[in-house]
């Protein structure tokens, strides 16, 4: 067992269920991405979207240090969400409503361990996105780095 | 361009166990040069940002992971390896598990051998007790739960000198308060002639007629070899079993890259009605050791605090959808604790062409039932000291309000990413141990196939150490350091 086993493999099933329902080189990554940081972490009040703290070019950031297997398994992990989506719910992701992205995303987490896989590393993936932002601390009463300021 | 360096002793990475082995090779008169694969890091440029840290600080950017993806494995690279952005715990391994080494891997009187090496690091690093006006409430709630349920618990020790309690460590120090390797052992490696190389990464070993020759690799100007009387491999537990198997050495009971252990660990949150404020401060002053014991294999957890940023508590926190977020808006208020384990499921090391490691570990049923039993432990905790609710990390999460829930966790049948698991901590690889059929190195770090060729980092642990392993490392770097020195002094 290995990571190619494993990753490529849940990979691999999300793609080849799919095809048929949505070609997977044609996926929107960015699109993808921000659905999910909408279904993973929907905003309360006042708090940003995905959108609004550009989060596709932080996840571009963050992968363009990634090996490059890892850079190329990340961006997989968003095309199989999608087409993913399409075999099992008959809509692609990121045409689900909120509610139907995160049931899809539910069942992949309550799954077996390949779909826990894929389920898991996109909940990273959004984190990392995400989180980074400094608008997104201010709902979090998180008060950002501390260089530049006195010690507490 | 290809760049030829001659030297005495060669020494492959820079972290906790490189570091005091240069250091102390140095120290005998030898020409040294230390190989290090990452940058050297100024602290002032730290940012205190996930965003730009992990991918400065973190092997991989700290997307390191074992081969099936299932446990997160975070290491350093950079001049100062992990130490750069460890936690700075301070603790020796136990006395009745040395002796287990002394008896079990045929290592007679390594106890005794190590103890001035560990007074001499725990000098050096200025290893102190965390004062109590450091003490911060999220570690301060592990104590009052625990002593509620009457439960072990107590201080710990740490490396740290100025620092201001910013809480940013796992992304480095700005203020430069850590006594690490970067701080301590190598500035003294160069005040006595050793040469420290950021960016040259070693993919090979080179040897000939039954001894090591040197080492090659990839540098920033291209690839570089460097010739040498001796060779030390310190590139941590998956770094130098790499090395070892991509160059091919000598290995006829096919030791090298066994014996991995990795202590990992889960999160347990907490929400308190009163803000917490878990990200500042020093991370971890205190732990709960009810679970814990270095060789009895009913007790194989250990709890203590943790916390991060909001990147890392994101992806922490159990569930998604707006339960996720709303967790994430009590960020504030929520403590949290890590069950981590004194493991004894062994994974492997294996090797690209190019010396990358990776690394083969799956959780035996012994480790999980242990996992579950420390998720019980730290929910209990959490309960005690008030937490109105305590969030499980199980693959459907669940919510615990209650003792009596909490005290079931303790059956719940755990698998691979149920929960997700992280570790910090790979050890073994390359063990130590009397008999070549059985280990690598013996109690020197001498590579049981080359009498040129030491090991000085974690690797070398033939057990989980159930401990931060840090403070072992560099005694370990500093007496293979000494060791290497008298062998190569006497050529
Ligand atoms: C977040 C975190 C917190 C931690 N907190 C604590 C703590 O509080 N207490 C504790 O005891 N331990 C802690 N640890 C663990 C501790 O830091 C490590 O166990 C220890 O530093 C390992 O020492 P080492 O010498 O084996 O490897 P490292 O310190 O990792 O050093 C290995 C070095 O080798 C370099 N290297 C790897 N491969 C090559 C190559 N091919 N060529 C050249 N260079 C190479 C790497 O870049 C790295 O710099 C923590 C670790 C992490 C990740
Ligand atoms: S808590 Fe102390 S050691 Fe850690 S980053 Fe802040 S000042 Fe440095």
């Amino acid at each position: 067992m290995n990571r190619r086993t494993f990753l490529f493999g849940a990979l691999g099933a999300g793609a080849l269920t799919a095809i048929g329902a949505v070609p997977f080189a044609l996926v929107d990554e960015d699109a993808v991405l921000l659905a999910a940081i909408d279904a993973i972490f929907p905003p309360l009040e006042g708090m940003p979207t995905g959108a609004e703290v550009d989060a596709a070019a932080a996840f571009r950031r963050y992968i363009a240090n990634l090996p490059t297997r890892t850079r190329f398994e990340a961006r997989g992990l968003l095309r199989a969400i999608e087409v993913g989506a399409a075999a099992t719910t008959g809509s692609r992701f990121t045409v689900l409503d909120r509610d139907g992205r995160t049931v899809f995303l539910e069942g992949l987490l309550d799954g077996v361990f390949p779909q826990r896989l894929l389920a898991n590393g996109l909940k990273q993936v959004c984190a990392v996105a995400y989180w980074q932002h400094p608008r997104t601390w201010t709902a979090l009463a998180y008060d950002g780095p501390l260089v530049g300021r006195s010690a507490p | 361009m290809s760049v030829h360096i001659d030297c005495d002793v060669v020494v492959v990475g820079s972290g906790a166990g490189g570091g005091p082995a240069a250091s102390e090779l140095a120290r005998a008169g030898l020409d040294v040069v230390v190989l290090e694969m990452g940058d050297k890091h100024d602290p002032k440029t730290f940012t205190q940002r996930e965003e730009d840290m992990f991918p400065r600080l973190f092997q991989d950017a700290a997307s390191r992971t074992t081969a099936d993806r299932s446990i997160q494995v975070l290491q350093g690279k950079g001049v100062g390896g992990s130490t750069v952005h460890n936690l700075n715990l301070c603790k020796r391994v136990d006395d009745e598990l040395l002796d287990v080494w002394e008896r079990e891997h045929g290592l007679p009187g390594l106890r005794m051998a190590l103890a001035p090496h560990y007074a001499v690091v725990e000098q050096r690093i200025e290893v102190s007790e965390v004062p109590w006006d450091r003490v911060t409430r999220n570690n301060r709630l592990l104590r009052v739960g625990a002593e509620a349920l009457g439960w072990k618990h107590g201080p710990l020790k740490h490396n740290r000198k100025g620092c201001i309690g910013s809480g940013f460590c796992e992304l480095g120090c700005a203020y430069d308060a850590k006594m690490n390797s970067a701080r301590v052992f190598l500035p003294d490696a160069e005040l006595h002639g050793a040469r420290v190389l950021p960016g040259h990464r070693v993919t090979r070993v080179t040897t000939a007629l039954g001894r090591a020759t040197g080492v090659v690799g990839e540098g920033p100007t291209g690839e570089f070899s460097v010739r040498a009387r001796g060779v030390v491999l310190s590139a941590s537990a998956t770094g130098s079993s790499a090395i070892v198997l991509a160059s091919g050495l000598p290995d006829p009971w096919r030791q090298a890259g066994r014996g991995l252990h990795l202590h990992p660990g889960a999160t347990v949150g907490g929400v308190f009605p009163d803000p917490v404020d878990g990200w500042k401060g020093i991370p971890q002053s205190w732990e709960c050791t009810e679970f814990l014991h270095p060789t009895d294999p009913d007790r194989r957890v250990w709890l203590v605090p943790v916390f991060g940023h909001p990147v890392g508590v994101g992806s922490m926190l159990p569930g998604i959808g707006a339960s996720a977020t709303k967790r994430m808006a009590s960020f504030r208020h929520i403590a949290a604790m890590t069950p981590m384990l004194h493991d004894t499921s062994v994974g492997r090391i294996e090797a690209t062409r190019d010396a990358r490691p990776i690394i083969q570990y799956q959780s035996n049923e012994a480790d999980l039932r242990m996992m579950a039993k420390g998720m019980m432990g730290a929910a209990r905790i959490l309960l005690a000291a008030g937490a109105t609710e305590v969030l499980i990390p199980t693959s459907r999460p669940r919510i615990i309000t209650a003792h009596d829930q909490a005290k079931a966790l303790a059956n719940v049948a755990l698998g691979p990413l149920d929960p997700p698991l992280a570790a910090v901590h790979p050890m073994g690889g390359l063990c130590m141990g009397g008999d070549p059929k059985r280990s690598s190195c013996d109690a020197t770090g001498l590579y049981h196939q080359l009498p040129n060729l030491w090991v000085a980092d974690g690797s070398l642990f033939p057990t989980s150490t159930g401990v931060p392993p840090q403070l072992s490392i560099y005694a370990f770097g500093h007496l293979v350091g000494q060791a290497a020195a008298a062998a190569l002094e006497n050529k």
